[in-house]
């Protein structure tokens, strides 16, 4: 494997250790925003301790994490496989579904089934337009059988 | 024999006949879909599971765990793509049998296997569970406390991953679980001033996003990937050849995939990984396996299925997950407002027999299932992803809405699912971060009482008896794996000095 790769690999468990003991280090932060309570109230225990002492062992074990990415060896990396980039269509799909929550609440959920069911299958390259329309005109009713009719939930 | 008889009593019910076979066909569809396992499905029902009567909603739950354990098989012997990870191990004999054209022959052992090896699992349970949960009469603040320990250090063995990357999960769902108000002083933690996470995140969005939204984005990774069966799954019935040569297997692989299934944050895909490897070591015909040897094939789908009914064990009778799905069917259990524990023996025998006897129907209804339609179960798994996805997603997006009907959730279920799909992508399995989630209030909860009752002084833990032998436990599974490898280590220089001394 080229030392490219190599360097890669490191770079990257460098960087989710770092990225782990960040997350840990600002929530520890954030505890110090938590109201005290008196001590009786708190039988003892601040609403503090607990996240802290869990954050403290996030942090370790990040910082070994980044122990372990710094000492890696040749023979360590040789199997290792190198991260790959993340497809277009992973975020074209991410995309899908934040805009999913925010079509519901604009639109309401009917029309925004409509939309987002082809959208996606499109996306994911299907032009079968006979089987697409017939699945999700299946499926829609489906979701106003089970969740309208039956459950009664006062979909938006 | 009470719990056996409550068990005939549910199982002579046609209601519950038929939960059980509609349960068992749907888990058994699941599972053979590649992608949705058990687990996507059983946070998919949850929504619905909780507006239901208790005893049908967790049993069902229960039914199609066991029917999505099975069902993965099918697709790893036919188009050698596990439809469950538990079922990961079939594929390494079961598609190079279907390859040589005994796919039929495959899937009749696989079907068999899985059966025998569910139903003793279970037999196990019903035995075991009402035993557990006597011993836990004895428990206070301080064993649970152990107890839930011992659980989140198994987190070192298991999802094949980085040891310490488990740890991380683990504590990143603690630390998601103390989300909200706490409960003894009334003091919000990590709200950030939201008043939709005052009574903290639920459980039930960040699994339906970290599972199958996370899911989602996975498969839209490989949405070129073409499945091919390479037969007709048609069952055919183990001869009596392949009996003689694979009842020892059975039974050995179903020991031991009970066993692991009672072991917390253990589940059916470790049971099937020891499972192979134990057989592979005892087996005389070391050479075959891989090949399409019929041991290789019975013991990991014995082993799976066995530990569906030994990851229940924990689960019911201490509220320690033994696995993924049992994780999420605890959840819908504390929803519904039952706490396991030895409390549900005495007050909700019924439940019990419920569970019990729905897990031994879905054993025997999918025995049936599997002989007389593998064929339809096979090309299940053709359906193609462009269109089941958007539909699967649609369902978690709606289900996730409609527990407390707010759009706040579903934004919670995109962001785990977000979130999911990159901490898998980096390493981090979504088991250890449920077992957290889960673990978290009673770890807090046992912790503060603990300090309570004894004064402030928490090494009074120790004292107790049952929690030391939990904690020792606990310190020998995370040490246990180091110094395996440490010896490991010793050993490979020593042979290698010894070489070198030769030369």
């Amino acid at each position: 494997m080229p030392d490219t790769s190599h360097r890669s690999i490191q770079r990257t468990q460098l960087f989710e250790a770092l990225a782990v003991m960040a997350f840990a280090a600002a929530l520890f932060g954030v505890t110090y925003t938590f109201d005290r309570v008196p001590p009786l109230l708190a039988q003892g225990i601040q609403p503090t301790v607990f996240p802290r002492a869990i954050l403290a062992i996030m942090f370790a074990l990040g910082a070994i994490r980044a122990l372990n990415a710094i000492r890696l060896t040749a023979a360590d990396l040789e199997f290792a496989k190198p991260p790959k980039s993340i497809p277009a269509l992973v975020l074209v799909t991410a995309g899908l579904l934040i805009a999913l929550p925010i079509l519901m609440s604009v639109i309401g959920t009917f029309p925004a089934l409509v939309l987002f069911l082809p959208a996606l299958s499109m996306a994911w390259g299907e032009r079968r337009w006979g089987l697409m329309a017939l699945s999700f005109a299946g499926f829609t009713g489906f979701i106003y059988v089970l969740f309208r009719l039956i459950m009664n939930v006062p979909l938006p | 024999m009470e719990p056996f008889l409550l068990v005939l009593q549910f199982l002579a019910d046609p209601y519950n006949l038929m939960i059980i076979a509609g349960g068992t066909l749907v888990g058994l569809i699941v599972g053979a879909l590649p992608g949705l396992g058990s687990v996507i499905l059983i946070a998919l029902m949850l929504p619905f599971v909780v507006r239901m009567d208790p005893t049908t909603g967790i049993a069902l739950c229960a039914i199609v765990y066991c029917a999505t354990t099975y069902g993965g098989s099918i697709t790893a012997i036919l188009i050698n793509t596990p439809g469950t990870p538990a079922a990961a191990m079939t594929t390494f004999d079961g598609y190079p049998m279907a390859q040589k054209g005994e796919a039929g022959r495959a899937l009749g052992i696989a079907t068999f296997s899985s059966a025998i090896g569910g139903i003793i699992g279970i037999l196990v349970m019903i035995v075991a569970t009402p035993l557990l949960a006597q011993v836990a009469y004895h428990f206070g603040p301080a064993e649970f406390f152990a107890l839930a320990v011992f659980g989140m250090s198994m987190l070192a063995s298991i999802s094949g991953n980085s040891m310490v990357k488990n740890f991380i999960g683990g504590a990143f769902g603690l630390i998601l679980a103390t989300v909200g108000t706490d409960l003894t002083t009334g003091v919000e933690r990590f709200t950030f001033g939201q008043a939709d996470l005052y009574e903290g995140i639920s459980v039930v969005q960040i699994m339906i996003g970290i599972f199958a939204g996370g899911e989602l984005l996975r498969q839209a990774t490989q949405t070129k990937l073409k499945r091919e069966l390479v037969a007709e799954g048609v069952t055919k019935l183990p001869s009596i050849q392949d009996f003689k040569a694979i009842w020892k297997t059975v039974l050995r692989s179903t020991g031991i995939g009970t066993f692991i299934g009672i072991l917390p944050a253990e589940g059916g895909k470790v049971a099937a990984m020891i499972a192979y490897n134990e057989e592979m070591r005892w087996s005389k015909n070391k050479d075959q396996f891989g090949k399409g040897a019929i041991e290789g094939l019975a013991a990991p789908e014995a082993a799976n299925n066995a530990a569906t009914g030994g990851t229940m064990v924990p689960t019911l009778a201490l509220g320690i997950p033994g696995g993924g799905s049992t994780a999420i069917i605890l959840t819908a259990m504390l929803i519904l407002g039952l706490r396991p524990g030895p409390a549900l023996f005495a007050e909700q025998p019924d439940l019990l027999a419920g569970i019990f006897g729905a897990m031994l129907g879905a054993n025997i209804c999918f025995l049936i299932y599997g002989m007389v339609g593998a064929k339809f179960f096979s090309r299940i798994t053709l359906i193609p992803t462009t269109i089941l996805w958007p539909c699967v997603i649609c369902l978690a997006a709606l289900g996730a809405f409609s527990l407390q009907q707010s759009m706040f959730d579903v934004g919670v279920m995109v962001v785990f699912a977000i979130l999911g799909f990159f901490l898998n992508r980096h390493g981090f399995a979504p088991a250890p971060i449920v077992m957290g989630l889960i673990l978290g209030e009673l770890i807090e909860t046992s912790l503060k009482q603990s300090y309570l009752i004894y004064d402030g002084n928490l090494w009074a833990i120790l004292q107790q008896p049952i929690a030391l032998v939990f904690l020792a436990l606990s310190v020998l599974g995370v040490c246990g794996p180091l110094i395996a490898k440490a010896i490991g280590a010793y050993r490979a220089n020593q042979a290698a000095l010894l070489t070198g001394n030769d030369e």
